[in-house]
């Protein structure tokens, strides 16, 4: 990979990049940097991209997981031990001690929480307006089966927005 | 539109119905019964209109070309070694052939050199020959041993690959 086939096959995928990155970590400065670093590592391993068949979804998946690390890190920075830490506390998870204020928030943490291809299918399906197909093609699932996840991701949050 | 609503939790919608529910959940008026629903579909037009700051790209060509030079840096160093050596074995056989030619001159002063001068033809071509075959064995010794250099930068520049 080139200067040239990275500007005109991975620089196009930024935005969605970054709304994932968003979507978990909730403040743009830091979905920004997680999309730069994204891009830095596949810069810096682009020997190895030939084998790699799905470069977007490579994508997805290191952006996915770059900004979970970000989010947990970022907790526990803010959670020192002292500060009433509690070791019997479920829902200290990084998704849950995201505290939302408005209700766009509530959303954005109900569809963090989401099992992992859930959510990742309803965020390609809901804000980036993809077709089945398309996301098929992007996350390597079959058709049908990007039905049923988006189908149980639609009712998770149902069930958490009419509580 | 609650029917709609419905079908959308099924799973059933297309891809225009849903842009239907999200221009309905940010317009004005909302039915009571699906307001529950408005910060989903807000949440949706909301997060569909974000997008990276303008100078994003500027900022990360800057940052690859930084990792770039790191990387070209590593891999450059062997061929400016590989021309060192090279400007070095020049030097080497430069200075044999001038301690070969100069060493002789010094003492010409001092030493009658006609009494060694050789006569005969024939010696005097196995004298050059001699010569000749001295100069060649050390430029073979030299060339042999910058290829071999060579081999060895070629071994070091393939982990830089």
């Amino acid at each position: 990979m080139n200067h040239h086939d990275f500007k005109t096959k991975i620089l196009p995928i930024k935005n969605r990049l970054f709304r994932f990155a968003l979507g978990i970590v909730g403040q743009a400065a830091e979905a920004e940097d997680v999309v730069q670093e994204v891009f830095i590592k596949l810069w810096n391993n682009r020997q190895q991209l030939d084998a790699i068949s799905n470069v977007e979804a490579w994508c997805i998946t290191a952006t996915r997981n770059l900004s979970i690390d970000k989010l947990r890190s970022k907790h526990q920075r803010l959670q020192p031990m002292a500060a009433g830490f509690d070791l019997h506390d479920q829902s200290a998870t990084p998704y849950e001690a995201v505290v939302s204020n408005d209700v766009i928030s509530q959303v954005r943490n109900l569809m963090s929480r989401l099992p992992e291809k859930q959510r990742d299918i309803m965020q390609l399906r809901d804000i980036e307006g993809l077709s089945y197909q398309e996301i098929s093609d992007t996350l390597d699932v079959p058709m049908d089966q990007v039905k049923v996840y988006l189908f149980r991701a639609r009712k998770a949050v149902r069930a958490g927005l009419e509580v | 539109m609650k029917a709609l609503i419905e079908k959308y939790f099924e799973g059933e919608t297309s891809l225009e119905e849903e842009a239907q529910l999200r221009a309905y959940f940010s317009g004005g008026v909302v039915d009571d019964e699906l307001r529950v629903y408005q910060p989903l579909f807000q949440h949706f037009s909301e997060e569909r209109g974000q997008s990276l700051s303008s100078d994003f790209d500027e900022k990360l060509l800057q940052k690859l070309d930084a990792s770039e030079a790191k990387l070209v840096r590593m891999r450059i160093w062997p061929k400016q070694l590989l021309r060192i050596a090279a400007v070095a074995a020049v030097l080497v056989v430069a200075m044999i052939f001038l301690q070969k030619t100069n060493a002789p001159q010094a003492q010409q002063a001092s030493v009658d050199w006609s009494k060694y001068e050789i006569t005969d033809e024939q010696q005097a071509y196995e004298e050059t020959v001699k010569a000749l075959r001295l100069v060649s064995s050390k430029l073979k010794k030299g060339s042999k041993k910058a290829s071999e250099e060579v081999g060895k930068m070629e071994k070091v520049g393939k982990y830089f690959n």
